[in-house]
């Protein structure tokens, strides 16, 4: 990801001035200084100029001056026009208000009296409408394209973004591009680019310049048709553009100016009609806009449509009206008693009736229990003459219980008990009830509770419920086989298990067994159980490799515990890379 | 439809006299809101707007940058014109330090436009569970959306038994008459979705149990609203009065603070603060659960009564 700073000044790297009379020197203009004799008169082509993220515009206009003007690097192009060359055009688009007043300020200057058949654009590229383009004879002769370098979600790089665009404002079999961008983020474009263009030809940046942002110019001539791609493999021109993107070292550095040899510059068509009959900016349509606004949604829709919007947890939105509170929450396996003061503290409790146990004379009530947030203070911070002037404070949540009597309709808050004192007051009476009384005068309505607000997925009691797990080379105690069964049904659901045990509760056994259920041998009988039983409802998969991430001192408890566990099973220690089975 | 044009605040050089790059990128703000009695940086002396809450529009590339820039702690202004030049620009400021979330709507038209929406919040103040109860205050602000207020409703409105129900418990406890204008029938259920909202944020931030009922919840809200536990968008100038004929200028408390400028035109319902001492919310939740549970015995009774009558009254008539 690019760093806020970079995005905060969108992406903006101009190329160095100093390279831009070389990156010239890839063009060849001398066919467009060439006239055309018609039957009335002699006469010089158009050409434009089409640069979407044109920052100031120095790079753009130095480049054109270097093209047609190289021994007057301040002149204007006008002069160029005035009878005895080419009409050369600009459109030039920035979206940052400072470089496009920049930009706008330079325009008349560089094009001279020619500037009115040249814009310059206060837009986000994309926003752009250019008239004509994509026809076979309008379009733009040259694209300069250093666009912000950046990732994209749907072309996967931002710079490819900008190419797929601008390419259809080239003229076809005609319009040359000049793509300035890192050379890793050519791998992105490779494959459009091979299909796109033609005599692809690519240069990096000379060192100095080069370790900056590791840039390329990559000089091309668009297509008149889309090149057909193999149906299997890759293009020649895109293995190369693709090895081009994996090692810098393998593109040679941009030659200067002088050193191009003639017949590698890419020469403008010798007589051109350039041009685009209309360049507007389709502003955001903010009421259309505001009218899709989906507050407390994420994500990417199209005007109209908000079905692929994610709606943020965090809202709560995600829940009807009648959801917000005591909603059952299914678990992998059902809770033990001990759970109990978890399920007070998730609020699995709130707004339930919880009735007495019979033949006692203590109230129906509702119980909520809340963790508060309490600070703690553990270091004292303390001037020369002993005053306090800081202190650092942990947070220490406390767990309050707090009943609302269905009696009086009054509040209590639960007494906790000590560890000195471990026993229950007797009292009926909720004023003076403390954790133990609760779960004595209410225990039966607590489980109850339990069981309804805490539906299991798999239910050890119930036979109905069972897999039967394939052997392996140790068998599972009882409970290890239960949990391994929760696990293969979390599994089936599309869930992410975490399996969470004290040292020695045989984790790494139960997760080998999982893995084997899993596995291409077991994967069949697996399935058929858990599709038996319904609870087979994600894509589920047979597994032919396990990776295991461990510490480094238990690689070898876990190369050992695979023989016990799976005696067939083949285990590799990854050190690297190539370690890896093929 | 209110447009409100930013631009990034221009620092030519950085503070150690460095130039810098320009980053005067613009987006339209569609929608915010102020709370500054309800966080820390709100309460800062200063003449800049620090919005609790905020949406913008604009195309996708110039307002990925935009937000970068608020994200690095610039400050967006509006734009002065030859007009308004003498005087300081209005000012919008996001703490860096605040945590602010960032969300992202991205929008594409049939004309290929990449537009997009993006909410600024502080989620200390929005979300719906804190995790831990502060011991001390209870605060937050709840933002009803539109779409969501829609669906809930029209989920509601099926029910017919339900939404009588509902409607004799809040006659008996007189929500109709909350206000100098009241509130019809369909006022109350349309009311709903955001009072069970509401009861949802507020039981999150308290240790007392809360009877699971949107009888009980509907009037919750409005006693809420009426006592100044909780309020409605209301003016923040002092001088600036709420007017007390409007239908909901009984739940407009200017003591909180909480004002929301044109978040109707981004998708929203009009939003709800709260911020309140815990021990005064024990007290008015104690006073509401009795309140709640009396009118439903007086209602049962009277139920009872009636089925009663329904037996016995054939009975009578016949001995008649």
């Amino acid at each position: 990801m690019p760093r806020p700073a970079s995005v905060a000044v969108g992406g903006y790297y101009p190329t160095p001035s100093q390279l831009i009379p070389d990156i010239a020197g890839l063009l060849d203009p001398s066919p467009a200084l060439e006239c055309k004799t018609t039957h009335y008169d002699k006469t010089w082509g158009d050409y434009l100029f089409l640069d979407p993220c044109a920052g100031d515009g120095s790079a753009l206009f130095d480049l054109i001056r270097a093209m047609f003007l190289p021994n007057n690097p301040s002149g204007n192009l006008h002069q160029l026009s005035r009878g005895n060359g080419p009409t050369v055009k600009v459109i030039a688009c920035e979206m940052e208000r400072g470089r496009y007043k920049a930009l706008a300020k330079k325009l008349p200057v560089v094009m001279g009296k020619n500037s009115h058949q040249s814009k310059a654009v206060h837009a986000d590229a994309f926003n752009l409408v250019l008239g004509n383009e994509s026809t076979s004879t309008q379009g733009a002769n040259v694209l300069y394209l250093n666009p912000p370098y950046d990732f994209d979600r749907l072309h996967g790089r931002l710079e490819q973004r900008f190419l797929a665009r601008f390419t259809q404002a080239l003229i076809p079999g005609e319009g040359l591009l000049l793509f300035v961008v890192s050379y890793y983020a050519l791998a992105a474009s490779a494959s459009f680019l091979a299909q796109n263009y033609e005599k692809i030809a690519c240069y990096r940046f000379p060192d100095d310049a080069f370790e900056s942002f590791k840039q390329v110019v990559l000089v091309a001539r668009r297509v008149s048709s889309v090149l057909k791609l193999p149906v299997e493999g890759k293009s020649r021109a895109e293995l190369q553009i693709l090895g081009w993107a994996e090692d810098a070292s393998t593109i040679p550095v941009l030659p200067s100016r002088d050193e191009v040899k003639p017949g590698y510059r890419h020469r403008l068509h010798s007589y051109s009609h350039g041009g685009l009959s209309n360049v507007a900016v389709a502003g955001v349509d903010l009421e259309a806009l505001a009218t899709s606004a989906r507050p407390w949604q994420v994500g990417a829709c199209s005007r109209g449509d908000s079905t692929r919007l994610k709606i943020v947890s965090e809202s709560g939105l995600d829940k009807d009206y009648s959801d917000f509170v005591g909603q059952p929450y299914p678990v992998a396996m059902p809770p033990k008693p001990t759970h109990i003061a978890l399920a007070l503290t998730v609020g699995a409790f709130n707004g339930k009736r919880i009735e007495p146990n019979s033949g006692t004379d203590a109230p129906p009530i509702l119980l909520k229990g809340a963790f508060k947030k309490e600070l703690v203070t553990y270091d004292e911070v303390k001037n020369k003459v002993g005053d306090v002037t800081g202190r650092k404070q942990l947070e220490a949540p406390q767990l309050t219980i707090t009943a609302l009597c269905l009696e009086t309709f009054t509040y209590h808050e639960i007494k906790p008990v000590s560890v000195e004192n471990l026993a229950p007051t007797g009292s009926p009476n909720i004023g003076e009830m403390n954790v133990l009384d609760i779960l004595t005068f209410y225990s039966q309505s607590l489980a109850q509770l339990m069981a309804e607000q805490f539906p299991p997925l798999h239910h050890p009691a119930k036979p109905e419920q069972a897999l039967h797990l394939a052997e392996a080379g140790r068998k599972p105690f009882q409970a290890q086989s239960q949990a391994v069964q929760g696990l293969l049904k979390l599994l089936a659901q599309g869930a992410n298990p975490f399996l969470i045990g004290e040292v020695g509760t045989g984790k790494t056994t139960m997760a080998l067994l999982t893995a084997w259920a899993m596995s291409e041998t077991n994967y069949r009988s697996t399935v058929a159980q858990l599709r038996a039983q319904e609870v087979l409802t994600a894509p589920f998969r047979p597994v032919r490799n396990t990776l295991v991430v461990c510490p480094p001192h238990l690689l070898s408890t876990w190369k050992s515990q695979v023989e016990a566990v799976l005696p067939g099973a083949k285990v590799v220690v990854v050190e690297n890379l190539a370690d890896l089975p093929g | 439809m209110n447009k409100r044009t930013l631009l990034i605040e221009q620092n030519e050089k950085d503070q150690s006299g460095k130039v810098v790059k320009t980053r005067q990128f613009q987006a339209e703000l569609l929608a915010y809101i102020q709370a500054d009695k309800l966080w820390k940086g709100g309460k800062a002396e200063t003449d800049n707007i620090r919005p609790v809450w905020a949406m913008f529009a604009g195309s996708e590339q110039e307002l990925r940058s935009f937000i970068a820039n608020l994200q690095t702690g610039k400050r967006a202004e509006v734009p002065t014109t030859s007009y308004s030049s003498r005087s300081a620009p209005t000012r919008y400021e996001f703490l860096r330090s605040s945590g602010y979330r960032y969300l992202w709507q991205r929008v594409a038209s049939e004309e290929g436009q990449n537009a997009a929406l993006v909410t600024v919040y502080l989620p200390d103040l929005f979300r719906l569970d804190p995790g831990m109860i502060d011991p001390k205050l209870c605060q937050f602000v709840m933002l009803p959306p539109r779409w969501w207020v829609e669906a809930q409703k029209e989920k509601l409105n099926q029910d017919t038994e339900l939404c009588n129900f509902l409607l004799s418990h809040a006659r008996a406890v007189r929500l109709k008459s909350f206000g100098k204008v009241g509130f019809t029938d369909k006022d109350l259920l349309a009311q709903l979705p955001q009072a069970a909202y509401f009861a949802a944020y507020l039981d999150r931030r308290t240790k007392n149990p809360l009877p699971d009922g949107l009888d009980f919840y509907l009037q919750l809200y409005f006693y809420a609203l009426r006592e100044g536990i909780a309020t409605r968008h209301a003016p923040l100038k002092n001088y600036e009065r709420v007017d007390q004929n409007e239908k909901w200028g009984w739940a407009r408390h200017q003591g909180l603070g909480y004002h929301e400028t044109d978040i109707n035109q981004a998708g929203l319902l009009p939003g709800v603060a709260v911020h309140v001492p815990q021990t005064r919310l024990d007290d008015f939740l104690s006073w509401q659960v009795k309140l709640y549970f009396s009118v439903q015995q007086k209602l049962s009774a009277r139920a009872e009564n009636a089925q009663l009558t329904q037996l016995t009254l054939p009975i009578i008539e016949k001995a008649s």
